[in-house]
């Protein structure tokens, strides 16, 4: 519930709204576990800008350096982390631009894009565990390259789909 | 009425494709893996209908009235239904307050709002503004235009037990002693029998007492009794609060009572006390003389004059007004601030006709903090002035009563005013 003396606006546990903006540049910070420092400091700076000024859309130029960022490093099991903070910036990056910077937020508004969120996440994490422990087996040759992208378009619009018949379903 | 897309969308599927095309170049699945998401994330929030048939309704439900009287509790529900929205922008705007902003989860929403208020009369207590969000903040939609919780909210009645009398009540029956012989009011005296007196009004242990002669008869005589006429005569002059440092700046000062609100509900105490003594009971404004309502008393007449006094809001004032003709031997109530010199010019010429008048000062309990040096002088030279007119009232012969004091202090004033007119 929100209140002050004259006006009582009763919509259950509330978050000031600020904490969107701010859980963005803490999930930002997580890039420190994946990628070289100053590369870090550079998402994390990227992210608060685009906390601060959501239509300069530097949420997304943050995903764009982590990404590239990583293009440096191994490839292993932190590439989960990866997906986590690629996909969690998108969502706040997003709702940052709709949403004002004062106020507060009813804590059931997050329930839909966190199932959302979860919807996506869970198959793509099992995608990515799928193609690492495929990555010691022989397949190269097995398929051209560009049957390889066509299939990820496919996938890709197949998932849409997917993901926009469970939404109305809903 | 359709949303408007956010640039959302296409910033996640531009990197989405950044990504894709990095893994396609260096052959990193987890890149892939990403940039996939992010499109499939981007397009699935896409929406053609991007709420359609959006609904923002708000509905008023009855007043309701604290413990103190004074302060009203206005419940209201406000109704969203955005197709495909998964977030709701409410904005709310008091007046003379902050606008708070909250964001419930959609595409229905039924919230609940409570907005207290200390005025009285015709209030637009809350505005409410809405803004659809699609998913991830996909598209926005404005619910325009911004809907207004109104409410015309009654004053409040305070108990009065005592009440000023005119000093020669003129009516032929009602509550109050007339007097001249009659019926029904209080003993008068013992008189000798004469052509006209009832003989069940012969009082024979009188008679036994003071007969000296045989068919001497004595009469028990009572008082007639009378009910009165009272003209409420509100000055709609000025709408100020108690709080100095407004009338500066102009501020309406929304979170305590203005001079209009407690002459609204010295009024309607007034009248409602008058009323249920079966007295008769008009009410004028002094800026509209035409919107007067005349004389009377019943159940028709209390709301007539519930509807006049909850209406009355301050107005300018023609600088040639009529003076409200008031009934003959009529008590008059008269409510202003007493910040100008015409209700004082008014006082006068009633009191000049023999009228018993009661001046009702309106003016809020004063708050003097935080006032700069030059508007305390000026208050003060504002103050000083009032409190002379409010001097040569009671020179005049006329009553004060000052309407926002303790409520003990307020009874008291009114029981001194009662007793003055037995002294008389």
């Amino acid at each position: 519930m929100t209140r002050d003396r004259d006006v009582r606006i009763a919509v259950g546990r509330t978050v000031p709204l600020w904490t969107l903006r701010a859980a963005g540049v803490v999930v930002s910070a997580a890039s420190f576990f994946l990628i070289p420092v100053p590369y870090a400091i550079l998402v994390v700076v990227l992210a608060a800008i685009g906390a601060v000024v959501p239509a300069t859309f530097t949420t997304w130029a943050a995903i764009a350096v982590l990404a590239l960022a990583q293009l440096g490093q191994p490839l292993d099991a932190r590439a989960s982390l990866f997906l986590v903070i690629v996909h969690l910036l998108h969502v706040i990056g997003g709702l940052q631009l709709a949403l004002p910077w004062t106020g507060r937020l009813q804590v059931r508004a997050l329930v839909s894009p966190a199932r959302r969120w979860l919807t996506l996440q869970v198959p793509a994490q099992v995608l990515l565990v799928l193609a690492l422990l495929a990555r010691g087996l022989p397949l190269h040759g097995l398929l051209p390259a560009g049957a390889v992208a066509v299939a990820t378009a496919v996938g890709i619009v197949a998932m849409v789909v997917l993901v926009r018949v469970l939404a109305a379903r809903r | 009425m359709r949303g408007i897309p956010s640039p959302a969308t296409a910033a996640g599927i531009g990197t989405g494709v950044i990504l894709l095309a990095a893994a396609l170049g260096f052959g990193r699945v987890d890149l892939a893996v990403a940039g996939a998401l992010l499109v499939v994330a981007a397009a699935s929030a896409m929406s053609a209908r991007r709420g359609v048939g959006a609904r923002l309704r708000v509905e008023r439900d009855p007043v309701r009235r604290d413990g103190d009287g004074r302060t009203v509790e206005v419940p209201a529900r406000i109704d969203m239904t955005v197709p495909e929205a998964e977030a709701l922008v409410l904005t709310t705007t008091a007046p003379g307050r902050r606008t708070r902003r909250t964001v419930v989860a959609g595409p229905i929403a039924e919230v609940p709002v409570r907005v207290r208020t200390v005025h009285s009369g015709d209030q637009d207590l809350l505005t409410v503004d809405a803004l659809a969000v699609g998913r991830d903040g996909a598209w926005t939609l404005g619910l325009g235009p911004g809907q207004t919780v109104r409410a015309r909210i009654d004053p409040h009645a305070r108990a009065l037990r005592d009440l000023p009398l005119p000093r020669v009540p003129s009516g032929l029956t009602g509550a109050h002693d007339a007097p001249r012989p009659g019926d029904g009011g209080e003993f008068r005296d013992i008189h000798p029998f004469a052509p006209g007196d009832r003989l069940q009004r012969i009082d024979w242990k009188a008679t036994a007492r003071l007969g000296r002669r045989p068919g001497d008869l004595y009469v028990r005589r009572t008082l007639a009794t009378s009910d009165i006429d009272v003209a409420l005569v509100l000055d709609d002059g000025d709408d100020l609060t108690g709080v100095l440092g407004d009338w500066v700046r102009g501020d309406p000062g929304a979170g305590v009572p203005t001079s209009m609100d407690v002459a609204r509900e010295a009024a309607w105490s007034l009248a409602t006390a008058y009323l249920d003594r079966a007295d008769q009971v008009s009410f004028q404004v002094l800026s509209r003389l035409s919107s007067a309502v005349p004389r009377g008393s019943g159940a028709r007449h209390r709301e007539r004059l519930r509807s006049a006094i909850a209406v009355v809001t301050a107005q300018q004032r023609m600088v040639r007004s009529r003076t409200p003709i008031v009934p003959a031997s009529a008590l008059v109530v008269l409510l202003s601030t007493f910040l100008d010199d015409e209700p004082v010019r008014l006082a006068g010429l009633w009191r000049a006709g023999g009228h018993r008048v009661v001046a009702v000062d309106v003016l809020p309990q004063l708050r003097t903090e935080r006032l700069r040096r030059e508007e305390t002088a000026a208050s003060r030279i504002v103050l000083g002035a009032r409190a002379d007119r409010l001097a040569d009232v009671r020179a005049m012969g006329a009553d004060v009563l000052v309407w926002d004091a303790e409520p003990g202090a307020r009874a008291a004033a009114l029981r001194a005013m009662t007793r003055q007119r037995r002294r008389g």
